[in-house]
């Protein structure tokens, strides 16, 4: 469900170690989403929102559907008081 | 900058010895380096580094395995008053003359390295920078068969790495290929 929100850049999807979590194969579907949140968080370089994961975790509104522009990393900010996990 | 200094080990830890596995590429496929401190507001921010050691495309860093409680990281002070500076050294030993580690011995004495050691406590420790390279300086335990069957069989290694100060490495290690 993590890759509906946020996206590997950078790197060919697959193991990473991290500094919070260990190791960890980006190439996995079942990867924690609060782990990846904070890792996110932490200045991961490797990872990148999905506009999905925008809306989804801090409550950005989609874009309009002819605004092409990428989502970039730093776009949130960290620890946004509106901040929610997706549960589905 | 300066403040008290406490006995500061986190749940009591401090266990010697580096991990079993240590990480290395070559220096010349790294992409970005992690910054070192620039006027550090704290003594522990002029301990560690800053960001990511970021690969450049199609290159990874690696996995080497060694022996348990053949690995050590070591910093040695070098230079006289006024020029006092460091180099780091890690010595480990690889079990067995397979091809793999013989070819990794004959590929890396004369090259520019970089290595990620990880230590018994979670501390990481990034022998390389953007200017300097750890290269190999010996053959740590030796290298070879040994002599009575009870003797050690494989490659020991030594890298050494110098530096003007030491840091902590806080980043990510990728064991997978960076893309364009």
């Amino acid at each position: 469900m993590w890759k509906k929100y946020f996206k590997v850049i950078k790197i060919i999807p697959g193991k990473v170690v991290t500094p919070l979590f260990g190791v960890i194969d980006f190439s996995s579907d079942n990867i924690p989403l609060e782990k990846i949140i904070a890792l996110f968080e932490s200045d991961f370089p490797y990872l990148q929102l999905t506009p999905e994961g925008e809306q989804a975790i801090y409550g950005v509104p989609l874009p309009e559907p002819d605004d092409t522009a990428p989502v970039k990393k730093t776009a949130p900010k960290k620890k946004r008081k509106n901040k929610r996990i997706p549960t589905t | 900058m300066f403040t008290d200094i406490d006995k500061n080990l986190v749940n009591g830890e401090n266990m010697g010895g580096i991990a079993q596995i240590v990480y290395f590429a070559l220096h010349e496929d790294v992409a970005t380096w992690p910054a070192k401190p620039s006027s550090p507001a704290s003594l522990s921010a002029n301990g560690v580094l800053t960001g990511d050691l970021e690969m450049k495309a199609g290159k990874k860093m690696y996995k080497l395995y060694i022996t348990d409680d053949t690995g050590e990281y070591k910093v040695e002070q070098v230079g006289s008053p006024d020029g006092i500076s460091f180099v780091q050294k890690l010595t480990f030993f690889h079990p067995g003359m397979g091809p793999e580690i013989l070819g990794l011995l004959n590929a890396v004495k004369n090259e520019n390295m970089v290595f990620v050691v990880a230590d018994n406590n979670g501390a990481k420790f990034l022998m390389g920078d953007e200017t300097r390279p750890a290269t190999f300086s010996g053959s740590g335990d030796g290298i070879g068969v040994g002599k009575e069957t009870s003797a050690r069989r494989g490659v020991g290694m030594e890298f050494s790495y110098k530096t003007a100060n030491v840091y902590q490495y806080t980043g990510s290690i990728p064991l997978t290929e960076a893309t364009s």
